[in-house]
């Protein structure tokens, strides 16, 4: 009864309530929001804000936050679609390319912040502004080709009548939340984000696990530029701006602490879905455009505040029942997450942190 | 003891490194970012002047004013004798359209001597950009400026004034200024919004046989060309009872695109959800309808009948859907850059004592239909050409001249 509790006050369960709700309400809501056609729109477009998302999150999770994904996202898309010229046979190198490119601008973002100690907000601000920089030297101001055909294909392809982005997603949040929860390096992973002293106590390298999580970051948001320029086939120059705001407010109402620590990659895709879906019913119901943002702020803060309010100390009898799993999205208890995870790791009894 | 300092002296230098090798990045993007022409052109201006020196002297400049007196006299009337500083600015200057309409602009002055040098200023949309960006060129001594206004919400208005009170030659175009005539700005040139707006919805129900649902789409929220666009096909549609808008549309709201194929894409595929059954397509922005008659082939429909801006993209698509026997009716109008030409042409003429072009309607042009797929104005695709490449600014004078110019 204790466990259920406990995991009904998860701060990762309120985003799918919230998202079930969102796809119960839709059709009475906006009429045609629920139908074939409106998933078949919204899930390729959702499928690509997860894959950047899932960057967002290790970022996060390791008390960081990265802005610099409107620049790298960028660079995928674009690079995507100018080494290959058109060119269906140059795909293939064009995608290392892409791989590459995005790794080694999270790495910059890694290093700076890690090795300098130069605070992640104004690091991926500066590294952002040189990432367009770039974009726009090496383009000249627009780009001159079309994706290839056969990336077209690919990504407008269907399996099992579900949009391959959205699939692509689906498989890269399940990978990414098993190695977090399953490898003992996903473990430790976490352990350095939720206390990078304790940690480093532990004798973990806690720089190598934030310059990964970076790196990972990297290559995350320059495959979604990719999948996007394939999607649409022919990109605008920097695709990449309308998405550091989603993939800031998909981690959060996915349960994962501004703060860092405690994380999950699925709470994150299920607040896309969430974010998708809503964009989909204000769509629908033709609101004005100012509108649109109001509802789309409004329902995305009141999402961020109901997780800051302290439930269990204003619900009688919860108290005892949801201790650290609550307190990890409150900040002021957010330092009380090592402790908490320390003590997991020892009740659990399966990872030996000091194997380094 | 001794090996801390040392290892925070490596480390000092390397943060200096990484600082150095960042600005070094930055310095190299800026250098052709914002302002692609106006190195070059400067430098190029300097040579010039170089070689007529070399040449040793007044033999060489001699002959260098009969140049300009004869451009003056012959066929570039507007180019005037007197030597002036050209300002270039663009509202936005980060697309496919911003950079051909530089070109454009660049077409004309490169022509005319007497054009000793130019500034060339992008303000990315960003309007204390925009302002900073005329303010500089009157410092720097421009006695004309031409310029795309469209950095926001008549941002440039109190920077333009400010050229006009030091009788700077200010001529907006490809977007309402504000502001009046005289004042705020010498001449404004660019295309009737409205009569394009008229073209499109006439054009469009008379292709859906006077009857069906209509889909208009437009630009960001409150801007100019969306809004008369909007306004003119809410009036035709009146004038049709047999047809319904399928979004309502006037000169205050229509459904946003952002002119950003992706937002485009999610747009349309939510309002097909909506109404399955949609009969004709207008959109003011060639990448935008692109990204709007993929989102119809997403969702396994037949396009409509398409009126709009030309892009070659949607060229290519309306050649590749004809070749799979899913032809569908496409007229497009001029995405108008050469207009540029004419604003080039008239600042230069009034700064340099040339004499201005003589424009149809006070410089506020209808554009006429460019392709028709119905009456045989095939669109134009070039597979190997950009897929924003619009091809009416390839038109030569003569053809641009029938358009604009009065007589």
């Amino acid at each position: 009864m204790n466990a259920l509790k406990s995991r009904v006050a998860s701060p990762f369960a309120a985003i799918w309530v919230a998202t079930f709700l969102l796809f119960v309400v839709s059709p009475f809501v906006a009429s045609g929001s629920l139908s074939h056609a409106a998933l078949q729109g919204m899930l390729p477009f959702a499928g690509i804000l997860a894959v950047a998302a899932i960057g967002q999150t290790l970022v996060i999770q390791q008390g960081g936050l990265d802005l610099s994904v409107p620049g790298i996202f960028s660079m995928g898309a674009v690079l995507i679609v100018t080494i290959p010229g058109g060119n269906t046979g140059d795909l293939l190198p064009a995608l290392i390319v892409v791989a590459l490119v995005g790794t080694a601008g999270g790495l910059l973002n890694g290093i700076a912040v890690t090795r300098f100690g130069i605070t992640p907000l104004v690091a991926t601000l500066g590294s952002n502004a040189i990432f367009i920089g770039v974009v726009i030297q090496a383009t000249g101001g627009s780009i001159a080709f079309k994706a290839t055909k056969n990336w077209q294909n690919f990504t407008a392809d269907k399996v099992l009548g579900i949009p391959i982005l959205a699939v692509i997603a689906l498989i890269l949040t399940v990978l990414v939340a098993l190695f977090i929860s399953r490898t003992i390096w996903g473990r430790r992973f976490v352990l350095v984000g939720s206390s990078p002293l304790a940690a480093r106590a532990a004798g973990l390298s806690v720089e190598r696990y934030q310059l990964g999580a970076y790196a990972a970051a990297g290559l995350s948001y320059a495959i979604a530029g990719a999948l996007l320029s394939g999607y649409l086939q022919s990109p605008p120059l920097l695709p990449g701006n309308e998405y550091l705001l989603p993939t800031i407010a998909a981690v959060v109402l996915g349960g994962t602490a501004l703060g860092g620590g405690r994380g999950s990659v699925i709470g994150t895709a299920v607040g896309v879905l969430f974010l998708s879906q809503l964009e989909q019913v204000i769509s629908a119901l033709g609101a004005k455009t100012s509108v649109e943002y109001l509802i789309q702020g409004a329902i995305v803060a009141l999402g961020m505040g109901l997780r800051n309010v302290p439930w269990n100390q204003i619900l009688p009898g919860r108290r005892g029942d949801v201790d650290a799993a609550v307190d990890t999205t409150s900040p002021d208890t957010a330092s009380g997450n090592g402790r908490a995870l320390l003590s997991e790791h020892k009740e659990e009894d399966s990872i030996d942190v000091s194997k380094t | 003891m001794s090996a801390r300092p040392d290892r925070s002296r490596v480390k000092g230098a390397a943060l200096l490194a990484l600082v150095a090798l960042l600005a070094a990045l930055v310095l190299s993007a800026c250098g052709g970012g914002g302002s692609t022409s106006s190195p070059s052109t400067s430098e190029s201006t300097t040579e010039a002047e170089t070689e007529t020196e070399g040449a040793g002297g007044a033999a060489a400049e001699e002959e260098n004013e009969g140049e300009t007196e004869t451009a003056a006299a012959g066929e570039n009337a507007w180019c005037g004798p007197e030597g002036i500083t050209l300002g270039i600015q663009d509202g936005g200057g980060l697309n496919a359209w911003s950079k051909e309409s530089l070109e454009q602009v660049q077409s004309v002055s490169k022509n005319c001597p007497a054009v000793e040098k130019e500034i060339v200023v992008d303000a990315d949309f960003e309007p204390q950009k925009a302002v900073s960006g005329i303010q500089s060129m009157i410092s720097q001594g421009a006695n004309a400026i031409v310029v795309i206004p469209d950095s926001g919400n008549c941002a440039e208005v109190p920077a333009m004034r400010q050229a006009m009170q030091r009788n700077i030659i200010v001529v907006p175009w490809a977007a309402d200024p504000c502001g009046t005539e005289g004042t705020d700005w010498t001449k404004y040139i660019d295309w009737d919004t409205k009569a394009a707006g008229r073209e499109w919805a006439e054009w469009v129900i008379e292709q859906m046989g006077g009857k069906g649902k209509l889909l208009y789409e437009g630009g960001p929220a409150g801007n100019t060309v969306s809004s008369n666009a909007a306004a003119a096909i809410a009036e035709v549609v009146e004038e049709n009872p047999g047809v319904e808008l399928v979004e309502p549309i006037s000169s205050e709201e229509w459904p946003v695109t952002n002119w950003d194929p992706a937002e485009t894409k999610k747009l349309t595929a939510a309002i097909l959800a909506k109404h399955p059954e949609i009969n004709g397509l207008i959109n003011d922005y060639g990448a935008s309808v692109e990204a709007e008659v993929q989102a119809f082939q997403a969702a396994g429909k037949q396009i409509p009948a398409v009126a709009a801006s030309e892009s070659n993209a949607l060229a290519c698509t309306w050649k590749e859907e004809k070749e799979n026997g899913k032809e569908f009716p496409l007229m497009t109008i001029s995405s108008r850059n050469w207009l540029g030409r004419y604003a080039a042409q008239f600042a230069i003429a009034e700064a340099s004592g040339g004499t201005p072009p003589a424009l149809k309607n006070n410089g506020i042009i209808t554009l006429g239909q460019w392709e028709n797929s119905v009456s045989g104005k095939e669109p134009q695709c070039d597979p190997n050409a950009s897929p924003e490449a619009s091809f009416s600014n390839k038109m030569t004078e003569e053809e641009t001249a029938k358009i604009a110019l009065e007589g």
